[in-house]
């Protein structure tokens, strides 16, 4: 086990050094300059080339991909060119809001997808069943950015139950925040929600065929043990590996929700930082996101074999 | 048992993250003064209190600032407007968008032109109680000229000719001066807090002698002032001022019809007239331009058709732009043959132009030995609407003939065309939409793209007449009023009726939409006057 997760980190960190080339290479080799970008139709071709020199954008490639590297292994992920801050800072501030976000709708993907999924199954071809999997496929199909607008028009704009817009941090104002968050929560553990729903349906469904819990209920446990001591933990494995991918919105945050419901979180520091080439910081976010998807899957893969004692590595 | 305990063990480690999520949640993302500790803390609704005395105004701009309080380093055209609560100006833009003294009580401009004298008003305090007078202008300025960059070029040097007496000394004389002392380099801030606190300090706490006291920045969220008790112009209305940060139009126009938000600065007409049916908000539009919309030809090019006045009369022509302008504009934009609104001063009523005539257009293509038409490109940056503008540019040209294909570029793309010369890209045998925004005013807007020495680097690719940079550079220097607006004039004309340089598609205004119960917003004047505001019960 112990070499299978040396193996799994040296493999998860050659495959972040290519992440970090990729996104480096994208982002220089796309058309335009961030610096005119930043200073606008109006700067003189003078101002540009300073502002360009002082930010080490005049040197080769290779050398500003290495000045780039050292930094970030030293802790220093650089300065955004357009928030004049450090990305370190601005990392700071942005991580714990699409966290925050993240975390609760992640939450409530697995409280009410799982148990979902498992009504589904143990009730299959009844009208819940029918129910849960027409509404897991409606969750899949339909945009979150127009449910997001639908969910402001209904809630906010008809109703005026919630607020349109904003964040405001639990410990500054827990109702407020709470308030401010019910909408992009929901709407963003939607997706999860569903897709947990029919995974975990039908992981349960070819679990319950099989004889072993056959033999459970012939040994006379209660429908409560057999369904979620023997088939719920046997089920559960593809559902971990979903999850496990579910893990980069905790950091990305989602680019449509925070747009639409104005929360500056990861997702739209990101995009924001794409339209204004602000390189340092799409490289900074994306190394960051690729680093918790991959050492989050390395541990979704750790957890298999405490899930399922039949799995072991060698 | 053993599934007992691990599942208290799961529920114990979701506790955790969640109270670390809580915890990590960041509380001291915003900046503050230092001069107002508690003010972070302080629970800032986003919603108006209307029942306090003064109450809080909150108005939604769509994109943060980059720099609040540091005139120098480099800052984005829009930053002053998110620190003109706290910073004023020497000089400030009259209705007309000609500067008149702020800060400054009057100045006078010597016979040989090459200084102009400024008195100061007195008795001014800045937010940390320090004084304002010829000292700290000069250290303002001193500032800014050693940064060397073009607006104040043309000052030597700066004299504190007496306390409250500033003497600029000029290298020449320069027409722009007072328009730039009321943009970025004549915004003044404390000498005293920059010099304790540093230049980075300074970036994000403005400290100025405005209506309104900085408290907090929260990036990308919103910056939070107060009301400055002890300012020149007497006590402020509003007990605070809250700019809120909205990307998102829906959000932004979703917010106001909620009254979350008492103002939006700034909004599309399409929007605006949505709102406008509503029939209970304040939806006005500025008089001036905030820019005018050029669809420019690759002229310079020899070989490109565009090179032909003929066709470009022929294409001017054939573009029925007022249909457009209405289309796109809901009534808010304005078609002009020129590079300025009809209000402006630097309006010239005797520009002819190209009115909508497709017949006309045919005969002049046929003249210039394009009776058939040609095929051509149209560009635009992918900004919301610009397709929509190409999309009804094409289908006019292909009533003449002229067969275009849309081509929509990034941002980046964008720049690099707009900078790169006939060997470096630029764009071939099209046209492209290029904004000229009115900073600071028209002749600004026409000199810092097309004046001289700027075509090596913008707008290469496009035909720029000596006549016409003569023009522009002359009336910068022209120290008559009167005389520099007349070249303007003849600017005007010269570009239009004589070359056909620049098609205007139309001038954008500044559309903004108040709640009834908020008077004196003003956010169309050229330059924005927060002191103004007041929200009525």
């Amino acid at each position: 086990m112990l070499t299978f997760i040396v193996r799994r980190i040296l493999q998860t960190l050659f495959i972040l050094f290519f992440v970090s080339i990729i996104v480096f290479m994208i982002m220089h080799l796309l058309p335009g300059d961030p610096v005119s970008i930043m200073l606008g139709d109006y700067a003189s071709q003078e101002e540009i080339e300073n502002l360009r020199q002082e930010l080490g954008l005049d040197k080769p490639l290779p050398i500003q991909y290495m000045n780039w590297v050292t930094n970030v292994l030293r802790g220093d992920l650089g300065n955004s060119i357009a928030y004049n801050q450090s990305v370190n800072a601005l990392i700071q501030q942005r991580l714990p809001i699409s966290f925050h976000i993240g975390l609760l709708s992640f939450l409530l993907a697995i409280m009410i997808g799982v148990p979902a999924g498992i009504i589904a199954a143990v009730k299959r071809g009844s009208w819940v069943d029918s129910l849960i999997t027409v509404t897991a496929n409606m969750g899949m199909a339909v945009p979150v950015f127009w449910l997001g607008i639908l969910g402001v028009y209904l809630f906010s704009l008809k109703l005026g139950w919630l607020p349109v817009q904003g964040y405001t941090s639990p410990f500054d104002d827990f109702w407020r925040s709470m308030h401010q968050s019910i909408m992009p929560i929901v709407l963003l553990s939607l997706g999860s929600l569903a897709s947990l729903a029919r995974q975990t349906r039908s992981s349960m469904l070819e679990v319950i065929r099989q004889d072993y819990i056959r033999t459970a209920r012939a040994k006379g446990l209660s429908e409560r043990k057999v369904v979620l001591g023997h088939a719920l933990r046997n089920a559960l494995i593809p559902v971990i590996t979903l999850l496990g991918m579910g893990l980069a919105h905790l950091v990305g945050g989602s680019v449509f929700i925070e747009q639409v419901f104005n929360i500056p979180g990861m997702g739209r520091l990101m995009v924001q930082s794409i339209f204004g080439k602000d390189y340092i910081v799409v490289q900074s976010v994306v190394l960051i996101v690729a680093s918790v998807v991959a050492f989050g899957n390395l541990a979704v893969d750790i957890a298999y074999g405490f899930i399922d004692p039949r799995i072991r590595y060698k | 048992m053993v599934a007992r305990k691990q599942l208290a063990l799961m529920l114990g480690l979701i506790t955790c993250m969640i109270i670390l999520a809580v915890g990590c949640t960041n509380k001291s993302a915003s900046v503050n003064t230092g001069i107002e500790a508690n003010a972070s803390t302080e629970n800032i609704s986003a919603d108006a209190d209307h029942s306090v005395s003064g109450g809080t105004f909150t108005f939604a701009v769509s994109e943060d600032a980059i720099i609040l309080g540091n005139p120098p380093t480099l800052m984005k055209q829009s930053d002053p407007n998110y620190a003109a609560p706290a910073v004023e100006r020497l000089f400030r833009r009259d209705q007309q968008g000609e500067p008149e003294p702020y800060l400054a009580e009057s100045y006078n401009i010597a016979d040989d032109n090459l200084s102009i004298t400024i008195e100061l008003k007195q008795g001014i305090k800045f937010h940390d109680s320090s004084d304002f007078n010829a000292h700290v202008v000069k250290w303002n300025l001193d500032r800014y000229i050693a940064t060397e960059r073009a607006e104040l070029a043309k000052v030597q040097s700066v004299e504190a000719a007496g306390d409250y007496t500033v003497k600029l000394h000029l290298k020449e004389f320069d027409g722009m001066l007072l328009q730039n002392l009321s943009g970025i380099p004549g915004m003044m801030v404390s000498q005293k807090s920059v010099e304790e606190n540093g230049e980075a300090w300074a970036e994000m706490n403005p400290i100025g002698t405005g209506a309104y006291q900085f408290v907090s920045w929260d990036r990308d969220q919103r910056i939070v002032f107060k009301r400055f008790e002890g300012y020149w112009q007497g006590t402020p209305e509003l007990d605070k001022l809250v700019i809120e940060v909205i990307v998102d139009p829906f959000a932004q126009k979703a917010s106001f019809e909620t009254g979350e938000i008492d103002a939006i600065m700034s909004l599309g007409p399409k929007d605006a007239n949505e709102l406008k049916q509503a029939d209970k908000y304040n939806i006005e539009a500025s008089d001036l331009a905030s820019s005018v919309l050029g669809l420019l030809p690759d002229s310079a090019h020899s070989d490109s058709v565009y090179s032909n006045v003929k066709v470009r009369q022929a294409v001017w022509h054939a573009i029925n732009f007022e249909a457009i302008a209405e289309t796109m504009g809901y009534g808010y934009h304005e078609a002009t043959f020129q590079l300025a609104t009809e209000a402006s001063t630097a309006n010239n009523p005797n520009v002819k132009g190209y009115p909508y005539d497709p017949e006309r257009a045919k005969a002049l293509l046929k003249e210039a030995g394009y009776a058939d038409g040609f095929a051509t490109t149209l560009y635009a940056q992918n900004t919301p609407g610009y397709s929509d503008i190409l999309t009804a540019v094409q289908a006019f040209l292909q009533e003449v003939g002229i067969t275009a294909k849309v081509e929509l570029v990034d941002q980046g793309k964008y720049f690099e065309m707009l900078t790169g010369g006939p060997e470096k890209g630029g764009w071939k045998n099209g046209l492209t939409i290029v904004p000229f925004t009115i900073v600071p005013n028209e002749l600004g807007a026409y000199a810092r793209l097309l004046g001289p020495g700027v075509s090596a680097a913008r707008l290469p690719v496009v035909y720029n007449p000596d006549e016409l940079q003569d023009f522009i550079g002359k009336a910068s220097n022209e120290p008559d009023p009167a005389k520099a607006k007349s070249m303007i004039h003849d600017m005007q004309k010269v570009a239009t009726d004589d070359y056909a340089a620049f098609f205007w598609i139309y001038a954008t205004k500044n559309i903004s939409a108040t709640q009834p119960y908020v008077k004196g917003a003003n956010f169309n004047a050229p330059q924005w006057t927060p002191e103004q505001i007041k929200l009525e019960e």
